[in-house]
């Protein structure tokens, strides 16, 4: 028998520690935390179909998450702290609504080019010309702040190179598995041919993202 | 971007090159700029591949947890409230068995300051009595009621005679009122007494007798019986 249990409401700083200490049991409960809230807010900061919107959640969601991570919110003494560890002046629902906002925006200028890494230098003056308040999130350290920008450029990035990317170097699969996977490649100079014109996209990106970032 | 130079950080990264030949990109990383940065892209893009989808996997598990199918969870709450039913159950039977066996102590008997004083001043071994039940003292004050008893019976043989004037008639019945207010009197507080030993059913006859009189006590001693009862 598997009776539910009502989950405990955490503070702010509880949910952030819990999820730097990747405790499982407050990274799910900040999780339908933060779908239930967004579920219920969303429609005052932007408007989207369901299927937009559950990938807005998911991107929103990850990269809260990962902020966390990184430390680029932590908690202090109790209190959750942002960049140079000074305070949040928000709440945490707040600052996931504003990354909304910002993975909102990213994802409808996609949706208006074909092919969103034609035209470089446009994408990195219009969709990555973030408000000032990206600047405040801006890591200090050059590492993290390149890895950040991967992340956003594979978030939005076309589904076909995500997948190829993926089954490649996150699940470390072979050129031959691959092929069965993706039954539109051929033959495996295809495939990597794909594949290295996938990377080259993204590295540009993100390198441009990251350079504009940085100007902030 | 250089594809010869991706296909060995390919390799590299896999874990597919063998021993000297790890050793020699190892080498050439060191000495290549353009190698470290193609290669540093690389490992960090499969950072945040992997990273990204350990969580993409973590979040769907929780969906699938919470979206259990509707016959399961029918079930779940059915369970549920057959132990809300049972515990509920459970509860109302302690409580009623609790409220038969000490059927006694449930009734709330009113205050005696009010339901006493307000009439007429009392002697002062009847507010002797008064206190001892305030005390708890219920024993004791009903020894104090029995001696009392023995003194305060009306004596009908003293009563009013045809041959009395008016005013010695009138002094006589003035008397004897104030007799049986003393004997109501005594038998009320004897009720409080009675009800605090527990001895119910003794209490529930003197409440008769008051409430069947027409005593000061009368109307108090009616809704008293009838909340005992």
């Amino acid at each position: 028998m598997n009776i539910k249990l009502r989950l405990h409401e955490y503070s702010d700083a509880a949910f952030v520690q819990g999820v730097k200490n990747q405790d499982p049991v407050i990274q799910k409960c900040l999780y339908l935390h933060c779908k239930k809230y967004f579920s219920e807010h969303y429609r005052a900061v932007f408007f989207a179909p369901d299927d937009v919107r559950d990938d807005i959640f998911q991107n929103t969601y990850m990269a809260l998450w990962e902020n966390i991570e990184r430390g680029k919110i932590s908690v202090k003494d109790g209190v959750v702290t942002g960049k140079e560890e000074k305070p949040l002046t928000c709440s945490l629902m707040t600052y996931m609504m504003s990354i909304a906002e910002l993975k909102y925006k990213e994802i409808t200028r996609q949706n208006e080019r074909e092919d969103r890494f034609a035209d470089l230098e446009a994408r990195n003056s219009r969709l990555f010309r973030e408000p000032a308040e990206q600047s405040d999130w801006f890591p200090d350290d050059e590492r993290a702040g390149k890895l950040e920008a991967i992340s956003d450029c594979i978030a939005v990035m076309s589904e076909r190179c995500r997948q190829i990317l993926t089954l490649f170097y996150a699940e470390n699969k072979k050129l031959d598995e691959m092929l069965s996977l993706l039954p539109t490649f051929t033959s495996k100079d295809a495939l990597k041919t794909a594949k290295n014109k996938c990377m080259a996209k993204l590295r540009a990106t993100s390198k441009g993202l990251y350079e504009e970032r940085k100007k902030m | 971007m250089d594809e010869k130079k991706q296909e060995l950080i390919d390799r590299y990264i896999k874990d597919e090159m063998a021993a000297e030949e790890r050793r020699q990109f190892e080498k050439l990383l060191s000495e290549d700029a353009e190698l470290q940065e193609q290669y540093e892209f690389t490992r960090q893009l499969q950072e945040a591949l992997k990273s990204r989808m350990e969580k993409i996997n973590l979040m769907k598990q929780w969906e699938d947890e919470e979206a259990e199918p509707a016959v399961q969870k029918a079930g779940h709450r059915k369970t549920l409230w057959r132990i809300v039913a049972s515990v509920a159950a459970v509860v109302v039977i302690s409580v009623s068995l609790y409220m038969f066996i000490q059927p006694s102590t449930q009734v709330k008997m009113p205050s005696l300051n009010e339901s006493y004083g307000d009439v007429y001043r009392s002697s002062g071994e009847l507010s002797q009595v008064k206190n001892l039940i305030l005390e708890k003292r219920y024993a004791e004050a009903l020894q104090m009621i029995d001696s009392l008893e023995k003194w305060t019976q009306v004596d009908e043989k003293n009563g009013v005679k045809a041959t009395m004037s008016d005013e010695e008639r009138e002094r006589i019945q003035y008397e004897q009122e104030v007799e049986l207010q003393e004997a109501d009197r005594l038998k009320w507080l004897k009720v409080y007494a009675l009800m605090g030993l527990e001895r119910r059913e003794e209490a529930l006859q003197l409440l008769d007798e008051l409430r069947c009189s027409n005593g000061i006590y009368q109307r108090k001693a009616d809704s008293l019986y009838r909340l005992i009862k």
